[in-house]
């Protein structure tokens, strides 16, 4: 009998489906599984102990206490200190990206330089140093071309300190910063107090009523891990021991939905209300008009000014409730210790000066300057003039202190808008910050036309693409620098941000090219320059034995004098440790005019009063909107951010934000604007193309665009420049950008 | 776990704790909401009112671990297996086929394919305790199982026989700035994830279906715990007012 073809056919299937029977198939499945589990395109982890590193967080200068996890000395993942108590444990989203900045895609580790229309090319670094001495040399041989600039994004530092030193050699040489909340705020306190400190800060923790204008506290807001813990601190009390949260603000926001009430003003606003509050206070006598009479040098006036305000007037002002005004003013005078707090977020920029001005006299009024729960004045941190105003214990002064530089001549830092234009002819840009931005327009018309722009910075994003030059820095963990007292914390701090893996060849540590640019301009830093400015603090703080220390290993305070040497405390704050001042002493009441100096306050506050709207440039038929950019979760995002951020910015968003214009339904509907169409976003400066969202938390006529962040700081890609709101807003009064005059209308892509 | 919702600001320091925590691989940036792989996503949802009695709420959404997980009956592959001592409901990748009945099956959306090859911004930074899935496997929140598991081991290692229950911490809950997260024992009425869950004030997501869940949501707000499709858990007077 031969074998037939049914006869193989069959004994074919009867093996599959004996087969099929058995393990085997099951297991080559299985085997399949794993080998393709384990295959090359699946990373192989890399195993070993792992331990924890405590340090401080710099990226923002909000000094958050933190533990990262290390792999051998590679940064794998970070967490909250909540022992340490500046932060409370508060951390940010940033924060816990933070040992992903290394890697991104935009990251650069040798110098570029722009090359006509080709973009930027790699050069050696000589060749990118040579082009920064001459220009260098151009400035100082001929300073009325233009002259050196340095834009600082953390005054008070030690690299701050460092940039005074290398300026303050040139004959004419302006230390910038760029207009924020702080900056705004100091011009506020000067032209205010008689006697104006440099730093004040909340104390938020001892507030009973909190009323915010504008200023989105939890919100990335100052120091955003400190105002996350206050938030835990807070939400740990009973309801009835918790502060009563006053939020003003346009849109219904993060901060606005966990406030206890919410005060939906119009844009531009802010001074109304708050002359509206002063009137309330005044008229119905919550406060001590007689107490005010010596401290308050102009009251009578600001008397005259606020009875131009009373709340029916401002209710129509602000497009609130009369009672609602009246309210707000009770509470804040009776329910104390309360601060009101004025601001705008990362993206939406600082308020004006006149909204500044008026939100503290309200402090001024009821008495909550330089008091417990109030705003306080913060002494400066501890130096050598401070020292030899305050002898030691022998009587002697205290100002014979080893390695101390030789004091310069002192560099005072001048905010970005008060330059003349074209007046810089070589600007540096300190390392970009990814939490705020600022308008190109702000720093582009202060250049002169030939113009150099040098950015120390890791990452080809942000204000980086502006510049001429980019010399590769080092980010966060790869190199160790300090933390000073961050914006808004109610007493002197210093911490020091460790390094704490290796930098990638090639590139280096900002004071590092500093010395590289000052020697091919013939100018003197002296050895070690940045290091002796950290040490010379860390001396001063021994000396002056104020404060003390918050040890991270241990998690106990220790007394300043217990530290004998700078050295030991160096240690201490390089271990995620944190000095912290005395309390501020109460002041004694300290003159001050609710109306700031000069001959103008009335009549700035008075317009200012009517609203910031009125005085836009621009005609409000053709731009009937308000375009009120802002920084989602508190994140302006021009430069770099972790790539973990997709997760939060494009992965878990139901409608892309880049580029996107969210409006009421009320006006999508009123203007034929449609959810999820495109349409063309048009202010006097220019025009964007927009998606729609309809979106109830925003105000009627108003449009809100985030400002960032876009595809390339994401790491999304690497390359290529993208749009940015801020391209089309207006700066007024040279510091304001919170709001422009604004048209959309829809276009229907072919 | 309990996530108090009237303390959540919307930060997002949970999700990229967790993406961290968990080497949630990156996408390409064609992917959005339905193709990203977000263990953790804070999600916003508001009153629907006008402007301006519009009010919002932030609603972290992590796997709800459900006592009875409609992923469970549908893989074919027996990939996810309810732990029933510790109550987590866990995805194993080897066993996954990648068939996605489970992502259809579950209603909170909470299961991410993993359409592309994996990527992170270094292979040399990652998650030693958490091994890294491959393209073709659904991935998702697992209480950081890898922390449980070291809990474990270190329990056994104190001597405990047959640790379940051991304290550990979920990587969102440890990052939360807020503390809006609270994570612990459930079944342990004297822990304080078990006293805010008792709570009339909290609720879970879409309860009518029955799953179980193990995520708590607390709010003061009675619109907000409508959300969670419990009229039941509106008080008279709320109901009134």
């Amino acid at each position: 009998m031969g074998i037939t073809r049914r006869s193989l056919l069959q004994l074919v299937a009867g093996a599959a489906a004996g087969t099929m029977v058995t393990p085997l198939p099951w297991k080559l499945l299985d085997d399949v599984s794993i080998w393709t589990q384990n295959w090359f395109l699946t990373p192989q982890l890399i195993r070993g102990e792992t331990s924890e590193r405590l340090t401080t967080c710099g990226l923002c200068g909000g000094g958050c206490g933190i533990s990262v996890r290390m792999l051998g000395s590679v940064p794998l993942s970070v967490k909250g200190n909540k022992d340490q108590p500046v932060s409370h444990g508060g951390t940010c989203p940033l924060g816990m990206g933070s040992p992903q900045y290394r890697f991104h895609p935009t990251r650069i580790v040798k110098p570029i330089a722009k090359n006509g229309s080709n973009g930027f090319v790699p050069v050696e670094l000589k060749e990118a140093i040579s082009i920064i001495g001459k220009q260098l040399a151009k400035c100082k041989s001929e300073p009325q071309k233009g002259t050196v600039a340095v834009l600082d994004w953390r005054p008070g530092s030690a690299m701050s300190n460092m940039y005074g030193d290398f300026l303050s050699q040139l004959d004419r040489s302006y230390h910038l910063v760029a207009p924020s909340n702080q900056t705004t705020l100091t011009s506020a306190l000067e032209v205010t107090l008689a006697n104006p400190p440099h730093q004040v800060g909340y104390d938020l923790e001892n507030a009973k009523t909190v009323l915010s204008i504008g200023a989105p506290l939890f919100e990335g807001w100052n120091a955003p891990g400190r105002l996350a813990g206050v938030n835990r601190v807070w939400s740990g009390k009973k309801k009835a021991n918790r502060p009563y949260l006053i939020h003003a603000e346009s849109n219904h926001t993060t901060q606005a939905s966990v406030s206890d009430t919410w005060l939906a003003i119009k844009p531009g606003t802010e001074t109304a209300l708050a002359l509206g509050i002063g009137h309330v206070l005044l008229s119905e006598n919550l406060v001590d008009a007689g107490a005010l009479a010596e401290p308050a040098l102009d009251l009578d006036e600001y008397k005259k000014l606020v009875d131009q305000f009373p709340p029916q007037t401002v209710a129509e002002i602000t497009g609130l409730k009369k009672k609602e005004i009246v309210s707000a003013a009770k509470r804040f005078a009776k329910n104390t210790p309360a601060v009101a707090i004025g601001g705008g977020g990362a993206g939406a920029g600082p308020l004006g000066l006149e909204e500044e001005i008026a939100i503290l006299g309200l402090n001024l009024l009821v008495g909550s300057y330089g008091k417990p729960g109030g705003i306080l004045p913060l002494k400066t941190l501890p130096d050598e003039a401070s020292l030899a105003a305050v002898p030691n214990k022998e009587g002697k002064p205290q100002t014979n202190m080893v390695h101390l530089i030789e004091p310069k001549k002192a560099m005072p830092l001048t905010s970005l808008e008060k330059i003349p234009n074209r007046s810089i002819r070589l600007l540096i840009l300190d390392s970009a910050m990814p939490v705020t931005a600022i308008p190109k327009s702000l720093f582009d018309q202060k250049l002169a036309p030939d113009a150099i722009t040098v950015s120390l910075s890791p990452y080809l994003a942000g204000a980086a693409l502006e510049a001429d030059v980019v010399l590769p820095s080092q980010v966060t963990y790869e190199w160790e620098y300090d933390v000073p007292t961050p914006t808004g914390v109610p007493m002197n701090t210093y911490a020091v941000s460790a390094k704490i893996t290796e930098a990638p060849p090639g590139t280096k540590a900002p004071p590092e090219f500093m010395e590289l640019i000052a020697k091919a301009g013939g100018l003197e830093l002296g050895e070690n320059a940045f290091a002796k400015h950290i040490d010379d603090r860390l001396e001063a703080i021994v000396k002056s034995g104020r404060g003390k220390v918050f040890d991270a290993k241990s998690g106990k305070d220790k007394d300043t004098s217990t530290f004998k040497t700078a050295a030991k405390l160096r240690k201490t704050l390089s271990n995620g440790g944190c000095w912290i001042d005395d309390a501020p002493v109460a002041e004694e009441s300290t003159p001050f005019r609710l109306l700031g100096i000069g001959d103008q306050g009335a009549t700035r506050l008075s317009i200012m009063g009517k609203g910031r709207v009125t005085t836009l440039k621009g005609n409000s038929k053709s731009h009937p909107l308000i375009l009120m950019p802002y920084g989602d979760r508190g994140v302006a995002g021009e430069s770099a951010l972790p790539q973990v951020m997709t997760k939060l910015y494009r992965e878990s968003e139901l409608r892309q934000l880049y580029l996107t214009a969210h409006i009421s339904p009320e006006t999508g509907t009123k203007r034929r604007l449609t959810d999820g169409h495109h349409a063309l976003l048009d202010t006097p400066l220019g025009t964007l193309d927009v998606t729609l969202v309809h979106d109830h938390a925003v105000m009627p006529e108003v449009v809100r665009v985030a400002v960032g962040p876009n595809p390339l700081t994401l790491g999304d890609v690497d390359d290529g420049k993208f749009a940015s709101i801020l391209d089309i807003t207006k700066v007024t009064g040279g510091s304001v950008w919170r709001l422009s005059r604004a048209s959309l209308r829809e276009v229907h892509l072919g | 776990m309990v996530i108090n919702l009237d303390r959540c600001l919307g930060c997002g320091t949970c999700m990229a704790a967790c993406a961290v925590e968990n080497n949630v691989s990156l996408t390409p940036a064609e992917a959005d909401y339905r193709r990203g792989i977000t263990w953790m996503y804070v999600t916003k949802a508001n009153n629907g009112k006008k402007f301006p009695k519009v009010d919002t709420v932030r609603i972290p959404v992590p796997c709800q671990q459900c006592e009875d997980a409609p992923c469970y009956h549908v893989c074919p592959a027996t990939a996810v297996q309810p732990d029933a001592r510790s109550g987590i409901v866990t995805q194993m990748p080897a066993r996954c086929v990648g068939c996605r009945y489970c992502m259809a099956a579950c209603p909170y959306h909470v299961r991410y394919f993993n359409w592309w090859d994996v990527k992170y911004p270094s292979d040399k930074a990652l998650n030693p305790d958490v091994a890294p899935r491959m393209r073709g496997v659904v991935g998702k929140c697992n209480f950081c199982h890898g922390r449980y598991q070291k809990a474990r081991a270190q329990a056994r290692m104190d001597g405990e026989k047959d640790p379940v229950g051991v304290p550990y911490v979920t990587a969102c809950a440890e990052a939360c700035p807020s503390d809006a997260i609270v994570f612990g024992n459930l079944a342990d009425k004297e822990t304080k994830v078990a006293k805010l869950a008792a709570s009339p004030k909290c609720f879970r997501l879409l309860e009518s279906l029955k799953t179980e869940t193990k995520i708590y949501y607390y709010s003061d707000r009675a619109w907000v715990r409508q959300l969670g499709n419990n009229p039941g858990f509106i008080s008279k007077e709320e109901n009134n007012g």
